[in-house]
């Protein structure tokens, strides 16, 4: 795939980068890498498992992001997108693996996990398809929701509330804002490179505060340095089971993850070509069933769901580099990591400030990059209502949870008690039912011969305008129309009239020629003249000159009637 | 489409705007046609402001060539943009034609 490099990067997804930059890049990344393992230590947190099943998950999910992450920039065998785009635990997944912990343990989290991958690798087979379903609204939605469903653990922990003292903690508080406005003070104020460390700063400031007052326990950093340095996993505490009432559950989080990473899939193929039009199909689905794969291997390996992460994106862009070499660092300092039980342990310990503080200060990007997806294109009523609808059923999943409480079928449960689950079955539903009369329609006839570039020029660009079609698609039309009208004169396919009926949604520009003469021949293939000597065929001319316009042609003949199809994606 | 000449020392520079389809393909091989009668035998197209170009300009532009050829002349292009520079890419016609970025360097051939 030739792409350009954007003249804000310096190093382009293909560029080489030196070992040391590289290195460097790899570790910053990695750090970024470790401040979602808070999403992991929150479902260890509502499982309530051992202190060794908990090393045990924070370990693995570091090796699954790894592996996840090396296989996302493989792009071989139809495998990886070829893009650098870590691989962190998934908040997508944190309700449904939270219900999974309650009813089985890690063995069912571990086991269900392993499963959902397999969800998403079949929606990487039939993407394609889905477009019309996956639209950027429905896309910004998952993403705020995604965002939303973290709030209530997060501001539990902000607060300082536990089940055993359900009311807020005036010391625990204290020492989250100090966590939180470190956070945000370097995100706002500090200049150069310190930014990106924001997150990791904020942490070790709240661990600090905490040990000095008293939050985090002597016997926390006794148990830190208790832990070998270098040691393998126990893989003793790896076990599996199955619930066929968490299908659904995981089946959703799996779609929500699909329809986010297809988002992350698309930023990463816009950032890194400055010629980029629309998104690249065969590297979606590349690269969906690169997260899939990984996902099913971080719930085989003892890992939590494992998915594409926004934010190391957002910080390949802001450092100007997204080689997929760093991705292969980046892969291997987190596969490294996992073998270093003590560090996993620091994040073991986590003081509840930390733990409140640090998913609060993601969820406000997390949300907000999800309300600017949403309003990347023009609100119409169609998409207010999705957007509404879904969104207000989802907050009050949140807000009034009883509603929901008597709902006790056992698929249906899961479902109604996670607003990121409801919103997005409902945001998906409502997508297809406004489908209805979304496509509009025009029949008009064409003289073979006759009529000119400029006349299906002035045609295609007031239907594309009376439309809402992409100024860049019914220029590549009309260029591919003329093209065929051409054809058919100086073929001598035909010399009747040329029906032509024109149809179009928001994903489709579709030109319906039908006729009544001889067929195009579609098998042959065009051959490059080397020579001003050779004779070339000016049908496989012609058809070179469409197949470059148009995304699809295809011919079929009825009694006679020639039918040729020019499809455009939009 | 419009076409204007400039005779160059080495070379006659023939600017080609517009578009050239099935209905304009023809007035270009005809006005080089011309050209060639007239003893011209260097030949530099400047396609920089030629926005669109079918297969009809394609067979034009290949049909005249091989006039070209039968005087011993030459026919050379410069200045190549967006869809036109695609359209000589994919139809292989960048392998069998020089084609330069400037109508200076053009004229550097000849």
């Amino acid at each position: 795939m030739k792409r350009r490099k954007p003249s804000n990067l310096i190093y382009g997804v293909d560029d080489p980068v030196p070992f040391p930059t590289c290195f460097l890049l790899g570790l910053q990344h990695s750090f970024q890498v470790t401040t979602a393992l808070i999403f992991g230590l929150i479902v260890v947190q509502g499982m309530g498992g051992s202190q060794g099943e908990a090393g045990f998950f924070i370990s693995m999910s570091l090796l699954a992001g790894g592996i996840g992450t090396l296989l996302q920039a493989l792009n071989k065998k139809g495998v990886g997108s070829g893009y650098f785009m870590p691989s962190v635990c998934e908040p997508a997944y944190i309700s449904a693996s939270l219900m999974a912990a309650k009813l089985g343990g890690l063995p069912l989290v571990l086991g269900m996990t392993a499963l959902s991958g397999i969800f998403e690798m079949a929606i990487s087979r039939i993407v394609h398809r889905l477009r019309k379903v996956f639209t950027p609204e429905v896309m910004g939605l998952v993403v705020a929701m995604v965002g939303i469903t973290v709030i209530p653990v997060a501001v539990r922990n902000f607060l300082g509330i536990t089940d055993l003292s359900p009311a807020i903690n005036p010391h625990v508080l204290m020492v989250s804002i100090i966590t939180l406005g470190t956070m945000v003070s370097i995100t706002v104020w500090s200049k150069g490179k310190l930014r990106l460390y924001s997150v990791i700063i904020g942490m070790v400031t709240g661990y600090v505060i905490s040990y000095f007052t008293g939050l985090l326990p002597a016997a926390h950093i006794q148990q830190i340095f208790g832990k070998p340095l270098l040691a393998l996993p126990d893989i003793t505490l790896l076990r599996w089971s199955f619930d066929s009432s968490m299908l659904l559950p995981f089946a959703i989080a799996s779609l929500c993850v699909s329809v986010k990473t297809i988002g992350n899939l698309t930023t990463c193929q816009k950032i890194n070509d400055a010629d980029w039009k629309r998104p690249n199909m065969a590297s979606i689905r590349n690269g969906l069933l690169a997260d899939g794969l990984g996902m099913s291997l971080s719930g085989l390996i003892g890992g939590m769901g494992q998915s594409t992460s926004t934010s190391n994106i957002g910080l390949s862009l802001g450092t100007g580099a997204t080689s997929r070499k760093i991705a292969f660092t980046t892969g291997g300092i987190l596969i490294a990591l996992a073998f270093f039980p003590r560090f996993a342990e620091i994040f073991i310990v986590m003081p509840q400030p930390v733990m409140g503080a640090a998913p609060l200060f993601a969820v406000c990007f997390i949300i907000f990059t999800g309300f600017q997806i949403m309003m990347s294109r023009m609100l119409d009523p169609r998409k207010i209502f999705i957007l509404g609808v879904s969104l207000i059923f989802g907050l009050s999943v949140a807000a009034l949870p009883q509603i929901y409480a008597g709902i006790e079928n056992h698929w249906l449960h899961p479902v109604v008690t996670s607003p990121l689950y409801i919103s997005t079955l409902l945001a998906i539903l409502l997508t297809l039912i406004f489908q209805i009369g979304l496509t509009k329609r025009s029949r008009q006839l064409l003289e073979t011969g006759k009529t000119t570039y400029e006349q299906l020029q002035d045609l295609l660009e007031q239907h594309g305008a009376l439309w809402g079609a992409r100024r860049e698609v019914v220029s590549r039309a009309v260029s591919a129309l003329n093209e065929l009208m051409e054809m058919l004169a100086a073929e001598e396919l035909t010399k009747e009239p040329v029906q032509l009926d024109m149809s179009f949604d928001e994903f489709n520009l579709d030109l319906v020629l039908q006729y009544t003469g001889k067929p195009i021949d579609l098998t042959g293939t065009y051959v490059k003249p080397q020579s001003l000597e050779r004779t070339i065929s000016g049908m496989q001319l012609s058809l070179c000159m469409i197949r470059k316009d148009a995304d699809r042609i295809d011919s079929a003949e009825k009694d006679g009637r020639q039918r040729i199809v020019l499809h455009f994606d939009h | 489409m419009t076409i204007s000449t400039k005779k160059e020392p080495n070379a006659l520079v023939l600017t080609v705007s517009g578009r050239m389809d099935a209905v304009t393909a023809p007035e270009f091989e005809k006005s080089v046609s011309e050209l060639i009668a007239q003893g011209e035998k260097n030949f530099l197209i400047d396609l920089s402001a030629l926005e669109y170009i079918s297969s009809a300009g394609l067979r034009s532009i290949l049909a005249s060539a091989k006039r070209l050829k039968e005087q011993n002349g030459k026919l050379v292009f410069s200045g190549l943009q967006g869809h036109v520079k695609e359209v000589f890419s994919i139809s292989g016609f960048h392998g069998i034609f020089k084609i330069h970025d400037t109508e200076a360097e053009g004229l550097k051939d000849f």
